[in-house]
């Protein structure tokens, strides 16, 4: 018999998968994004400080061991790797490419390279604070796996460009094309939690965003019009906000809410979230979310999901990950979905990621039975 | 004449006192420390009072070379009696705890080096007989030397070593712990229907989801830990069978398991753990048989292996083990939060 529910899921799972913020850093300590990206909530990016600390205190040191101090790699983490200089124009270069073979043991199995992104672009510092900020990047984009009905899709795209202005450390406003606010972002676009919310790498939207900050909270709120290159009819255009508190610097609790729409459909979505550092680079991260999703013409249904991400520093640059989901299409049936990933991520040196995961996929139905599935994704990802 | 002969003698004497130091020196260097014991004598006639604080130096590393660290400490002692006696009671009052040891004034190099030389002769002792005296003191030289700022680096270097000796013993204690563990835990079953009358026999598959109740000890220290638990658990499956040749479906089947599970976790940090798992699993379930038909495997007694991580935060735990158990489809994932006592 076969699920269709399962068999959807499935298909989501396979064509959204990129990889962008490290919030599993808070197992560094480092509880907020912009500590070490220009963008508050992560994603895009790094400034100085992030690119250091990538090649410090986050990738291996195995390569060039004796040649070169942690000072040294700190000091060539800039683009290219080369040396700081300049303060107003910062460059920058992020590919990445996916090995993704679905249905491992099965006579359906495929196998297939994606090149994810393949992005350039600048930051434009104007002042030394990062008080005012341009940030741009354009480039190669695989086709979405669901594509909006009657638009010609391109390859090539900016996912991110605004202007970031903060007139004090605490508050900030951000205009432009960027992703939207909610939940913990990250690196997995594959997973339920940025699915099922219509959070992957092409959701993003023209947006205005204020955010404030300081030692305990971040909040952040968010109107966006959705993309302006989609035809106005399927452009999703709504808010987002999100309160992020920390407990201490090891522990954050938070919580969004989102609410949009656009001529066809309606959608609004809670979650709640925790991120705990474990020391020495391990964390948990938690979210738990509802999304209530009503197209025209029919019913509003809600679906759950729950998202659980536990990192674990074996040696300075290598990861072993695993990553628990459940989701559930509708909360008023009891069937459901189990996903479980172990992983492996490894940074070799400053600019450099490779991570392997294994997801077995499990349906859970009072109506019928499913075999499980299993896929595997290998990734590389540079950026310079 | 009388001046020229006095010059003589101011000029001569020094030089004549110093190329005999030299000579101690080079009498150490070749590790003739009796020789060397003795030109310093010589030199100032046998009387303590008449030395130099080189010669001083020098005779009571002879004399620590030769083993005999009473004369070497002796020395030492008279040496700071002889220059720094109030400041070395404030230093000893510090030393015995009496006062701060950030509350001494800066102490004269002088003394420092002495202290200096009694931190280094007190550790290389240490090495030798690892007496529990020696390594009092040559923490308490180093502290009071890393608190003056004098060759400060080797100091730290001596508390270093001693706070990693101590970190390693206490490391390897092993010691038990008990915990209870509430858990989620989801498997496939693989049962097999036959046909009694005519033999033809098909497999049926079944995914459940249950409740596991643990309790388990663990035994280890900083760097490992065994790991055994005691678990039983409840499900319900949903069950039917991979093809189409044959009708075959039930959900809510009541599942029932015990298992006892054994493992090996490696520590990654204080608080997070990575290893393996082998649990022996008995499992009943409780599965219709349709008349005319038998159900095999439909109580099992099997074993496994399973990835097995712990994340601990205080007293609480996440506990995430995955893995293959035979005679079961696919993996058993079991996910749980406990409370260690």
């Amino acid at each position: 018999m076969i699920n269709f529910n399962y068999l959807k899921i499935l298909i989501l799972s396979i064509l959204s998968f990129a990889a962008f913020g490290y919030a599993n850093f808070i197992g560094y300590s480092y509880q907020q994004c912009i500590t070490c990206h220009y963008n508050p909530y992560g994603n895009g990016p790094l400034n100085d400080y992030g690119r250091a600390l990538g090649a410090t205190l986050v990738s291996s040191k195995e390569i060039l061991k004796d040649s070169l101090s942690d000072e040294d790699r700190a000091e060539m983490s800039s683009f290219l790797y080369g040396k700081y200089k300049g303060d107003y124009f910062k460059p920058h270069a992020n590919y990445r490419g996916l090995y993704y073979k679905t249905d491992i043991g099965s006579e359906t199995s495929q196998a297939e390279w994606i090149n994810m992104m393949a992005n350039v672009g600048f930051t434009f510092r104007p002042t030394k604070n990062d008080s005012l900020i341009v940030v741009a990047s354009i480039g190669y984009a695989p086709e979405p796996s669901n594509p909006v009905t009657g638009e010609e899709p391109s390859t090539y795209r900016s996912r991110e460009h605004y202007i970031g202005w903060r007139p004090s450390k605490n508050h900030g406003l951000y205009f432009g094309m960027m992703d939207k606010v909610f939940g913990i972002r990250i690196p997995d676009h594959n997973s339920f939690s940025r699915t099922v919310t219509n959070l992957t790498m092409n959701d993003g939207a023209h947006a205005a965003l204020y955010h404030y900050t300081n030692k305990s909270f971040d909040f952040g709120l968010q109107y966006f019009l959705g993309n302006l290159q989609q035809n106005e009819n399927v452009r999703p255009s709504g808010f987002t906000t999100q309160f992020e508190y920390s407990l201490n610097n090891l522990n954050r609790v938070g919580a969004s809410f989102l609410s949009q729409s656009n001529t066809f459909s309606s959608q609004s979505m809670w979650a709640l979230h925790w991120r705990a550092g474990i020391l020495k680079g391990s964390s948990i991260m938690v979210e738990f979310g509802r999304v209530t999703k009503e197209f025209e013409g029919s019913e509003a249904t809600t679906s759950e999901y729950l998202f659980l991400q536990n990192h674990i520093l074996i040696r300075r640059g290598l990861f072993a990950l695993v990553t628990f989901e459940q989701f559930k299409d509708n909360i008023e049936d009891t069937d459901k979905t189990l996903k479980l990933g172990p992983g492996i991520q490894y940074f070799p040196f400053q600019g450099i990621e490779a991570r392997f995961d294994i997801y077995n996929l499990r349906s859970l139905s009072e109506q019928n039975y499913s075999n499980d599935t299993w896929s595997f994704a290998g990734q590389v990802h540079i950026w310079l | 004449m009388v001046i020229r002969s006095l010059l003589l003698l101011i000029l001569f004497i020094p030089i004549a006192n110093a190329l005999t130091l030299r000579d101690a020196a080079n009498a150490y260097k070749k590790r003739q420390y009796r020789k060397s014991i003795k030109i310093i004598k010589r030199i100032s006639k046998g009387n303590i009072k008449f030395y130099t604080d080189d010669s001083l130096i020098l005779m009571s590393k002879n004399f620590e070379q030769l083993g005999e660290m009473k004369n070497a400490n002796m020395i030492r002692n008279f040496m700071i009696s002889r220059k720094y006696r109030k400041e070395n009671r404030e230093v000893k009052k510090a030393l015995a705890g009496k006062i701060d040891l950030d509350d001494l004034d800066e102490l004269p190099k002088g003394l420092l080096k002495v202290y200096y030389m009694m931190l280094s002769s007190r550790y290389d002792m240490y090495l030798k007989n690892k007496s529990a005296r020696n390594k009092k003191a040559v923490i308490k030289f180093a502290e009071l030397l890393v608190e003056q700022d004098y060759k400060s680096d080797k100091a730290e270097i001596i508390l270093k070593r001693f706070r990693d000796e101590e970190q390693r013993k206490k490391d390897a204690i092993f010691y038990k712990k008990y915990f209870m563990l509430a858990s989620y835990a989801s498997w496939q079953d693989e049962i097999i229907l036959t046909d009694d009358s005519s033999g033809f026999e098909q497999d049926i598959n079944s995914t459940a989801q249950g409740t596991l109740l643990t309790a388990g000890m663990t035994y280890g220290n900083a760097h490992g830990e065994y790991r055994f638990q005691l678990s039983v658990g409840f499900g319900a499956a949903t069950v039917g069978e991979d093809s189409g040749d044959f009708d075959y479906f039930q959900n809510n089947v009541g599942e029932t398991l015990f298992s006892f599970t054994s493992g090996y976790l490696w520590k990654t940090s204080d608080n997070v753990s990575i290893g393996v798992s082998a649990p022996l699993l008995l499992r009943i379930g409780d599965f219709t048989e349709p008349d005319g038909f038998t159900i095999s495997q439909g109580t099992i007694i099997t074993t496994g292996l399973l990835a097995h991580m712990v994340w601990n935060i205080n007293s609480y735990f996440l506990n995430l083990e995955f893995g293959k158990v035979l005679k079961l489809r696919s993996s058993f994932i079991n996910i749980g939060v406990g409370y260690t006592f």
